[in-house]
C-alpha cells in the first residue's frame, strides 16, 4: 500500500492508534510500579545524602572551630615562646602567659592576675604641682581664649608658688609669655642679690 | 488552573521533590505517568516494547535531573516529554549503528529474516516513529493534540490561543508534511535498517 492508494482514515488510523493491543491492566501496573520504586530510590537516596551534607558540614564546622581555638592558641604560644619572653604580660586583659615546664616549648598556659596586682606594678602618679596647674590655667587663656592680660595674671601666680627647677626656662614646654615673665622674675632675683 | 497556579504549584512539587518528600513525587508521578506513556507509545508508532524503555529511562533521568526542571519556561509534562523525545532519539541513533555493525556473513540472510520479527506491522511502527522524528516541532505538537490528547480543533486552538481556521491550516499542513515523509521512507527509506532489538 503505498501513499496515494491509502484513505484519509487509513492516514488517520496509521496516526492515532498504537498498532499493538491494549496491553492488560496488570502488566502496566507491573511497569508503573516498577518505575516508581526506583524512582521513589533515588529521591530516597538524595534526601539521605542531602542530611549526610549536613551532618558532615555540622562536623566540619565543629572541627573548624576547635582548629582555630588550637591555632589561636597556637600563635599566641609563638609570641610568648620568643627567647626571653616566656612571661609576657597582658596588662589591658588582665592576664598573662606563663610557660609551663611539663609541655613542649612553645606551649604557653593563661593565668588570671588580680587587678590589684596589675594598679601594684605600674609606676606611681604624681598629682600636678600647684605651679603646673596654674601654668596650664595660663597656656588655656593665652591660646584658647587669646586673653593676654587673664594669661600673665594667672602666669604671675604660678611663678610666685614656682620651685627653682620649675622657675628654669624650658622652651620646649614654656610659651613665649611665660618664659618673657620667667627671665623678668629672674632679672629681678639677680638685681636684689647684686644690691644686698 | 491558570498558568500561574500552574508554575506556583509546579514550584512548589519540584522543591518538595528536592527536599527528598516520597509523597509529592508520587503524586507527581501519577498526575503524568498516563499522558508520558501514551506520548511515547505514538512517538514509537504504537510498540509497546520500545515504549516500555523509553518511558523508563525518561522517568530515571527526570528523577536524576528535576533541579534543572524550570515550571516557568514549561509545564512538568512538557520537560517530560523534551526528556523522552531525547531518549528516543538516542534510541533510534544506537539501533542504526548495531544494525551497521551487524552484517549477513556471504549469503547468510539478514538479521530481520532470521529472528522472523520483521513484521509489516514493526516495519509501520518504525517509520512512523522516524517520521514523527522528522517532522518540525509545530506540526508534531498539533499533532500529539489531535491523536494523542484528542482534542477537537476549537479546543486546540482556545489552548494555543489561536483561531480555529489557524488550528485547521497547521493541521492539514502537519497531515501532508507526515504523509510525504512516510511515504520517503515508504518507498526510498530503508526501514529494516533499523534493529527490531530496542537496546
Amino acid at each position: 500500500m503505498t501513499l496515494h492508494d491509502r484513505t484519509e482514515s487509513e492516514w488517520d488510523e496509521l496516526l492515532a492508534a498504537p498498532s499493538e493491543p491494549e496491553p492488560t491492566i496488570k502488566l502496566d501496573a507491573v511497569l508503573r510500579r516498577a518505575i516508581l520504586d526506583r524512582s521513589t530510590r533515588a529521591i530516597r537516596r538524595r534526601r539521605r545524602v542531602r542530611r549526610f551534607a549536613w551532618v558532615a558540614a555540622l562536623a566540619a564546622c565543629y572541627v573548624a572551630g576547635l582548629a582555630s581555638a588550637q591555632f589561636g592558641r597556637g600563635s599566641m604560644g609563638v609570641t610568648a615562646g620568643l627567647p626571653g619572653n616566656n612571661n609576657v604580660r597582658a596588662s589591658a586583659a588582665g592576664s598573662a602567659v606563663a610557660s609551663d615546664p611539663s609541655k613542649p616549648a612553645n606551649y604557653v598556659r593563661i593565668v588570671r592576675e588580680p587587678v590589684q596586682e596589675i594598679a601594684a606594678s605600674r609606676p606611681a602618679c604624681k598629682p600636678p604641682s600647684r605651679f603646673e596647674r596654674l601654668r596650664r590655667i595660663s597656656d588655656e587663656y593665652l591660646y584658647q581664649r587669646g586673653d593676654v592680660t587673664t594669661a600673665i595674671h594667672y602666669y604671675r601666680k604660678a611663678l610666685a608658688v614656682a620651685t627653682d627647677a620649675e622657675l628654669a626656662i624650658a622652651t620646649d614646654t614654656d610659651s613665649w609669655l611665660l618664659i618673657a615673665l620667667k627671665q623678668e622674675r629672674l632679672q629681678e632675683r639677680n638685681d636684689e642679690n647684686r644690691s644686698t | 488552573m491558570n498558568a500561574s497556579d500552574r508554575v506556583e504549584h509546579e514550584r512548589a512539587m519540584r522543591a518538595a521533590v528536592l527536599a527528598g518528600d516520597e509523597a509529592a513525587w508520587r503524586a507527581w508521578y501519577d498526575a503524568t505517568y498516563d499522558a508520558l506513556y501514551r506520548y511515547v507509545q505514538w512517538r514509537c508508532g504504537g510498540r509497546r516494547d520500545w515504549a516500555d524503555e523509553i518511558v523508563q529511562e525518561t522517568w530515571m533521568a527526570a528523577v536524576r535531573r528535576v533541579r534543572r526542571f524550570d515550571p516557568a519556561r514549561a509545564s512538568f509534562a512538557a520537560w517530560l516529554r523534551g526528556i523522552a523525545i531525547n531518549v528516543l532519539r538516542n534510541h533510534l541513533r544506537r539501533r542504526r549503528t548495531f544494525v551497521r555493525h551487524v552484517r549477513p556473513l556471504g549469503d547468510a540472510p539478514a538479521v530481520e529474516e532470521t529472528n522472523g520479527r520483521a513484521t509489516e506491522l514493526e516495519e509501520r511502527s518504525r517509520r512512523i516513529m522516524r517520521t514523527l522524528d522528522a517532522l518540525p516541532e509545530p506540526y508534531e505538537t498539533v499533532l500529539r493534540a489531535k491523536y494523542v490528547d484528542r482534542q477537537t480543533v476549537a479546543q486546540i486552538a482556545a489552548a494555543g490561543e489561536e483561531t480555529v481556521k489557524a488550528v485547521e491550516s497547521r493541521l492539514g499542513r502537519a497531515r501532508r508534511a507526515f504523509r510525504e515523509v512516510y511515504e520517503k521512507f515508504e518507498t526510498n527509506g530503508k526501514p529494516t535498517e533499523v534493529s527490531d532489538d530496542p537496546s
